[in-house]
């Protein structure tokens, strides 16, 4: 009889067989995992660098860079470019000679169309920027835990006399703070760089000096010399001039402060 | 066991990967903070040249009074050019420079005092002084570092009155190695095919690099064009459309004219095209362009006419034009229109290796290297009009030098470039005034001055290395 199928012997059967092939399957899912975990760890490749995207347009021949505009004020403007009349806009410049001076209203919509495109994109990467930058701080915040909890462990060890090691907390940067540390630099080089002239008759004897500066927590100097030289007292007097021009320097955030204070920064003039 | 499995293993997992990007967060920081400044910015420096002195009886001053007043202008413009320097207004000078000397004061009790020349930020002062005796001119110069109160040249020089020019660009020269370690290009000179003498003819004119001591070297009554300078600046090669005495036909004929001797000969006469010569750096052979054999090639020829390889051949009906050997005598570059449209190529000296470098604009013609091989400039038609363009001998970052229109609102044409013999400078042909005339510009397009100021027209102006 075909209903005696359901027979207690062939129910009880068949939900071990399922059980067992469940357990295989946990067994094997966390075999690949382990493999593939175990892989990333100790045979982890290159790290991934996230450096920030620079848009080129390419023109088919440049336009004369008014050098009477300075070139801060030029920058901001590509969609203009592509838009006027020069020749054959970013893409298609090779081969084809530039078709004369009509506009293509379609080519035009398109790179408005693009932009928009690109602006999405942009508030998705801040919104990507932001839940890393969230994750790196917890991370952080983990670490710290450790970190305290290490140290409460050293106390009941041994109460040792801690003689001023000032630069520990800072020395050594991750997550937050060594976004931090990357943005200030890249702020100080901007701000030296502005007063970062040579005379002409200077400029093309591929001359570098290197200069120690320390800093306050205003930005001040508090001194400055002559790390290596570069064997031209005009060219080291010029560099000390942009220096002493620049200061004060953007202040520094409180965590670099004894940093920049004790230890000084390494300035090179050019590299 | 199952259990405690799937808990444990994902956990250890978990361990794993936090330890290790843990581990890598730490790593790549500790070291002392070093920030590249990068390229600086230029500045030119503050100068200040007050007038040359004369030396002698006053009762003599009067009638060389414009002596000084000629150095004197040829020295500022010299300078000027040079783009090192910004001048003080005499303006502003705290002492009067005729009534101190030209040497420092506590060492001449009438001398000058770097005080008063500090004060008003002069960087480097020139100080000079002249005689005459007789046909000899004598001219005393110092240029001083301000700041350190030293003398970075001191100098004097001799000749004849009418060497005059040639003695103040000499001293300009001389300063600028002082100062750069590069010697200045003002003893350079300029070859080009004008028509200033009338009649409707083009002759080849030889002139300083500032235009003036213009000297014709060529007399064909005809229309006398792309005139080339060989290596040590003794010769200059040009095409003149010149009539045969048998078959009473003009051809553009090659012709040698060599500028100490005053020799001139007939380098290659056949039938069509025999022009845009370009010396070869060996002092021996030109590249040049003929159509002898139906579509204008390169080739390579001595000094004497002796015809060397065909360097370009084809594609079939394609023209290969206007040779242009790099510095190290290695490459070539030249206009081909086998793309359809004239366009810049580069090429082994031999022919091999083929590239083409432009492929922007509508027509590239007249390519020239800078001194030191890296860049090229060359004539690019954009619009409805030539522009003056530089970029990369691979063709990479191009760059628009000129851009001007004329008076009645039309674009000018702005042809024709070459570099300085110091790669500093560019020198190109533009109508924007009416008529072609010369001028030059820093590498930026910036400082754009005329230097031929006149109502003729010049083509194609080549300049020639500096010439002792």
């Amino acid at each position: 009889m075909s209903t005696l199928d359901y027979s207690p012997e062939g129910a009880s059967g068949r939900p071990d067989l399922f059980k067992q092939s469940v357990g295989y399957s946990i067994i094997f899912h966390f075999l690949v995992f382990f493999i593939f975990a175990v892989k990333t760890v100790f045979f982890s490749g290159e790290p991934i660098r996230y450096e920030s995207a620079i848009k080129v347009d390419l023109v088919a021949m440049p336009d004369k860079i008014d050098l009477a505009q300075p070139i801060a004020e030029l920058e901001p403007a590509p969609v203009e470019k592509s838009a006027a009349p020069t020749p054959a806009p970013a893409e298609k410049a090779p081969p084809q000679p530039p078709q004369s001076t009509k506009l293509n209203p379609k080519e035009l919509k398109k790179d408005i169309d693009r932009d928009a495109i690109s602006l999405d994109v942009a508030k998705k990467k801040q919104v990507a920027a932001m839940e890393k930058l969230k994750q790196l701080s917890a991370l952080e915040a983990i670490e710290k835990d450790i970190e305290n909890d290490a140290n409460k462990k050293k106390a009941q060890e041994k109460p040792k006399p801690i003689k001023g090691n000032v630069l520990s907390s800072g020395s050594e940067l991750s997550g937050v703070s060594r976004l931090q540390h990357d943005n200030y630099i890249s702020i100080v080089e901007h701000h030296i760089h502005q007063n970062w002239a040579l005379p002409e008759w200077l400029a093309k004897k591929n001359l570098k000096a290197q200069i120690r500066v320390r800093f306050d927590e205003n930005g001040n100097i508090l001194s400055k010399d002559i790390y290596k030289t570069s064997g031209n007292p005009s060219f080291d007097d010029v560099v000390m001039t942009t220096i002493e021009k620049s200061a004060p320097v953007p202040a520094p955030p409180q965590k670099f402060v004894k940093i920049l204070s004790v230890e000084g920064i390494l300035l090179g003039f050019p590299e | 066991m199952k259990t405690i499995l799937t808990v444990l293993i994902p956990f250890a997992v978990a361990l794993l990967i936090s330890a290790n990007s843990y581990a890598e967060e730490s790593s790549g920081t500790g070291s002392q903070i070093y920030i590249k400044i990068g390229e600086a910015k230029t500045k030119k420096s503050l100068l200040a040249l007050p007038p040359i002195q004369f030396v002698g009886t006053p009762a003599a001053s009067p009638q060389f009074q414009s002596v000084g007043a000629e150095i004197y202008r040829v020295i500022y413009n010299d300078l000027s050019i040079s783009t090192y320097f910004q001048f003080i207004a005499p303006t502003s000078y705290l002492e009067d420079p005729s009534k101190t000397s030209i040497r420092p004061a506590p060492a001449d009790p009438g001398g000058f005092k770097f005080e008063s020349w500090k004060q008003i930020g002069t960087e480097f002062l020139v100080r000079a002084n002249f005689t005459i005796a007789g046909d000899t001119l004598t001219l005393e110069t110092y240029t001083y570092h301000v700041k350190d109160a030293s003398v970075v040249l001191g100098k004097k020089y001799k000749g004849s009155l009418s060497s005059l020019r040639r003695i103040a660009h000499t001293f300009c020269n001389d300063l600028l190695e002082a100062l750069t370690g590069q010697t200045g290009m003002f003893l350079s000179k300029i070859a080009v095919s004008s028509d200033r003498g009338g009649g409707g003819f083009r002759e080849i004119y030889v002139m300083d690099w500032d235009g003036s001591n213009g000297e014709k070297i060529t007399n064909h009554k005809s229309v006398t064009l792309s005139p080339s300078w060989s290596w040590d600046g003794t010769k200059v090669a040009y095409t003149a459309f010149v009539q045969r005495t048998k078959t009473k036909t003009r051809n553009a004929d090659m012709f040698m004219y060599e500028l100490p001797t005053g020799k001139r000969w007939l380098v290659s006469y056949r039938q069509g095209l025999n022009s845009g010569a370009n010396f070869a750096p060996d002092n021996k052979s030109i590249f040049l362009t003929l159509s002898q054999s139906g579509t204008p090639d390169i080739y390579k020829m001595a000094y004497d006419g002796t015809l060397g390889v065909r360097i370009t051949n084809g594609p079939k009906g394609a023209m290969n034009v206007e040779p242009a050997v790099s510095p190290d005598g290695k490459r070539m570059a030249f206009s081909s229109d086998r793309s359809g449209q004239p366009m810049i190529y580069t090429m082994n000296i031999d022919g091999e290796n083929i590239k083409r470098i432009t492929f922007a604009g509508k027509y590239n013609a007249t390519p020239s290297w800078s001194p030191d091989g890296k860049r090229l400039t060359f004539a690019g038609w954009s619009d409805d009009h030539f522009d003056v363009f530089t970029m990369n001998a691979d063709g990479t970052d191009m760059v628009r030098i000129t851009s001007a229109k004329k008076p009645n609102g039309k674009w000018a044409q702005n042809e024709d470039p070459v570099f300085s013999p110091d790669g500093r400078l560019l020198m190109y042909t533009s109508n924007r005034s009416g008529s072609h005339q010369i001028y030059i510009s820093n590498l930026d397009g910036s400082d754009e001055r005329r230097i031929t100021a006149d109502s003729a027209n010049y083509f194609k102006p080549k300049w020639s290395h500096n010439i002792e």
